[in-house]
């Protein structure tokens, strides 16, 4: 119970965070949650940002759902590789989609039909930066550690 | 019900990175916002290449940006067309719509453009062979994809190429939120922010109304 408990606060903590990188930082006025939830008026407008703080959000994101999903499988050193695997891949995935040739590949080569052919366009708009993947990757192994870390304490 | 909880977990993880997907272009501000990274080069020297073949509208935009470029005299960028390294000027997403816009009019008798072309396909489209596409329907779908995303789309690329081995030297996205100005309007906005920009790796945002007299 206690280890769930740390896991939801840090979870939460690496979402929120990850959440403040987009709505303060970033010039974000097409990004679908910022646009769905009105929240461009909160943007500090910075006329620098790092590249790499993008990054940084990226990975918060992988660590704080290895930690969420953490809460509903028994904890197991295979059962915690398995779920810091599933979301490396899952987002890997989605930042792979953006690099041009996967677009190519998905868009052009495996998917004739024109809706999915937009769909996948559309998931895809962003831009590939293999700083993200390295930051999935990272975030990744931190969070394999830090539930190795309560696990032992359990 | 824990299988419940985990996939429910899985389903918030996965519509969370799509929230935070590009929603498409959006002009309500007046802004431009840049990402601007790469390998600054010293005492760079490139190319403006300018295909003969583009449609004269295009011919003018792209002279007009290349004519402004070299006036700025910017990072000590000088324009020679026997040098290294080429500059490519995308209208549109990404480089995939530059690839099929300029592959499809290689010709043999322009054997630098087709290099160039070839370049583009070969580093940035492996799976597009253009003389295999131009002789069925998919290219026909593929021009229309190109062309209906170009008039949605808000981008500019600014990509310098090194002409031996194509490969990105620095590459400067600009995305223009702004529907009061025209492309030519814009173009010497670009120019500044552009060279603001050369050389620095992060997003800039400028305002249009700072570069507008």
């Amino acid at each position: 119970m206690r280890n769930n408990l740390i896991k939801i606060a840090l979870g939460s903590l690496a979402l929120i965070l990850g959440a403040l990188v987009y709505i303060l930082i970033r010039p974000s006025s097409n990004i679908y949650f910022i646009t769905a939830l009105n929240l461009n008026e909160f943007n500090l407008n910075l006329s620098y940002v790092p590249a790499w703080l993008y990054s940084v959000s990226t990975g918060l994101h992988t660590f704080s759902m290895v930690l969420f999903s953490s809460i509903f499988v028994n904890a197991t050193r295979f059962n915690d590789l398995l779920l810091v695997l599933s979301w490396i891949l899952i987002n890997v995935f989605f930042e792979a989609i953006q690099h041009p040739d996967i677009k190519d590949l998905l868009y052009y080569e495996l998917i004739h039909t024109d809706s999915l052919g937009y769909f996948i366009d559309n998931l895809s708009k962003g831009t590939y930066d293999s700083l993200d993947i390295l930051s999935i990757i990272i975030s990744g192994i931190i969070s394999y550690f830090v539930l190795l870390i309560l696990r032992k304490k359990d | 019900m824990k299988k419940i909880g985990l996939g429910i977990v899985f389903l918030i993880g996965v519509l969370f990175i799509l929230g935070s997907g590009r929603a498409g272009p959006q002009v309500p501000d007046g802004e431009i916002v840049v990402t601007s990274f790469g390998v600054p080069a010293k005492d760079l020297k490139f190319n403006v290449f300018i295909p003969n073949d583009l449609p004269s509208l295009e011919v003018l935009r792209y002279k007009n940006i290349a004519e402004e470029i070299k006036s700025t005299k910017i990072h000590k960028l000088s324009f020679d067309r026997d040098n290294d390294v080429w500059l490519a000027l995308m209208y549109g997403q990404d480089e995939r719509m530059f690839t099929q816009k300029y592959s499809s009019t290689i010709t043999p008798d322009t054997p630098r453009y087709a290099s160039f072309a070839q370049g583009f396909s070969d580093g940035f489209s492996k799976t597009y062979n253009p003389a295999v596409a131009q002789s069925n329907a998919l290219a026909a779908q593929r021009r229309r994809a190109i062309a209906e995303a170009a008039k949605k789309t808000n981008f500019l690329h600014i990509i310098l190429y090194d002409a031996k081995t194509y490969t990105p030297i620095h590459k400067t996205e600009i995305e223009y939120r702004t529907s009061m100005l025209s492309f030519d309007e814009l173009t010497p906005i670009f120019i500044k922010v552009f060279a603001n920009s050369y050389g620095k790796n992060g997003v800039y945002k400028y305002n249009i109304s700072d570069y507008v007299k």
